[in-house]
């Protein structure tokens, strides 16, 4: 066991890291994931791989779009490891459902992200929820950003369609 | 504003509105700092942060990559294929105490039900050889917990090595199991790859046959710290 004391530095630097980007990482990496506990699961891989990797940040000014998208590729890879459950066989039970998801999108929401395939989903979170730049977002996904634009505006056609707005 | 950034703007602004109330929970906050103060930062970019010369010359990389593989890789590897009959090496077989009757199968996995108090394994006789297809039998006797013994073996069966329970088993008054097993080797060739519970590192990626010498067997039960070695010597 250390006895080592923890350095300052590192403990305002993770204080930081949790207070200020704990939830935004929570409800991105749940956007990818549709799951509370696998979204958790995502945060702690994702910081603690952040972490790490921290002495590559550069410009401390691009911090949050660093850390969220070492999220969103996080949730990715979790996605992509998971096994898929075709929706066609899930019952309409609502006792199966996962309440966060209830309590967290709007069930006509959820219906219409779930409706978009992956790689627009992913420019959805991006660009509408993080407001990441699409220099970021195409970075991030390792495309052109030509191909994030068209991305996004293939996913906003089709939930012009999927999804009505709330006015309230 | 056009109609798509509209829709942006509208599908941002209900992304946020309902996923406002979602957040860490504060045991979970804690625990993430405690972990991130634990992590320490990855030792190679640490290790290139201290050498700006590699930083500007990657090149250089490639001749202590080559450099590393000759120490980490092809001397251990020639010195293993050179090396005499390993010994000392240490396999590990589980012994679990089993419900008696009336306990299901998810509870006999689930070894802490059974537990009394502190339990204690032995084993008798605590060596044997053996040559190829051939098996030696030995007596375990656990107490303090009151429960049927059962070994699992994974690891010597990934080795060749295979351990069976014999028939005769018994629990007296004083709470002590016995149960006779019977270790075999095969002499077969063995893949140990990942995923066996081979506990000496250096046998967990050989490919062979056991070389002859005096290899570690030994018996646990899950969940406690009681262990007993038996020692089977391999005849080649």
């Amino acid at each position: 066991m250390s006895s080592r004391r923890p350095d300052p530095e590192a403990e305002a630097l993770a204080e930081r890291w949790v207070g200020l980007y704990g939830d935004l990482a929570l409800r991105t990496a749940y956007l990818f994931l549709r799951d509370r506990g696998l979204a958790e699961d995502c945060v702690q891989d994702a910081f603690v791989s952040a972490w790490r990797a921290r002495s590559s940040l550069r410009d401390p000014g691009a911090e949050r779009a660093w850390l969220m998208t070492i999220v969103a590729n996080t949730a990715r890879s979790h996605l992509r490891r998971r096994i898929p459950i075709p929706t066609d066989t899930i019952p309409a039970d609502p006792t199966t459902h996962d309440p966060f998801a209830e309590l967290a999108l709007s069930a006509d929401l959820h219906r219409a992200l779930d409706q978009l395939p992956i790689d627009q989903r992913e420019v959805i979170v991006m660009r509408v929820y993080l407001d990441l730049s699409v220099e970021e977002t195409a970075r991030a996904l390792k495309v052109a950003e030509g191909t994030v634009k068209s991305r996004l505006s293939r996913a906003l056609e089709a939930l012009r369609l999927l999804w009505i707005p709330t006015t309230d | 504003m056009d109609s798509d950034d509209r829709l942006t703007e509208e599908l941002g602004e209900e992304l946020r509105r309902s996923l406002a109330e979602m957040r860490l929970h504060p045991e979970f906050r804690q625990e993430l700092k405690g972990r991130l103060l634990a992590t320490p930062v990855s030792r190679w970019r640490r290790w290139l942060g201290a050498w700006p010369v590699l930083a500007r010359h990657p090149g250089a990389l490639a001749g202590i990559a080559v450099a590393a593989i000759v120490v980490g890789v092809a001397i251990p590897l020639a010195a293993a294929l050179h090396s005499p009959a390993s010994s000392g090496r240490s396999y590990l077989v589980i012994i679990s105490p089993e419900l008696g009757a009336g306990g299901s199968k998810a509870a006999a996995a689930a070894p802490a039900i059974c537990a009394g108090g502190t339990v204690h394994l032995s084993v008798s006789p605590t060596q044997a050889t053996l040559a190829p297809g051939q098996s030696a039998q030995f007596q375990a006797a656990e107490s303090g917990s009151a429960c049927a013994l059962s070994a699992t073996v994974t690891g010597p069966s990934a080795a060749g090595l295979s351990i069976k329970q014999r028939p005769a088993s018994s629990s007296n008054a004083s709470g002590v199991a016995r149960t006779v097993y019977q270790v075999s080797w095969t002499g077969r060739p063995y893949a140990a790859g990942k995923g066996t519970a081979l506990t000496a590192p250096s046998g967990s990626r050989e490919t062979g046959r056991l070389s002859p010498g005096t290899y570690k067997v030994t018996l646990s039960v899950p969940t406690t710290t009681a262990t007993a070695n038996i020692v089977i010597t391999i005849k080649g």
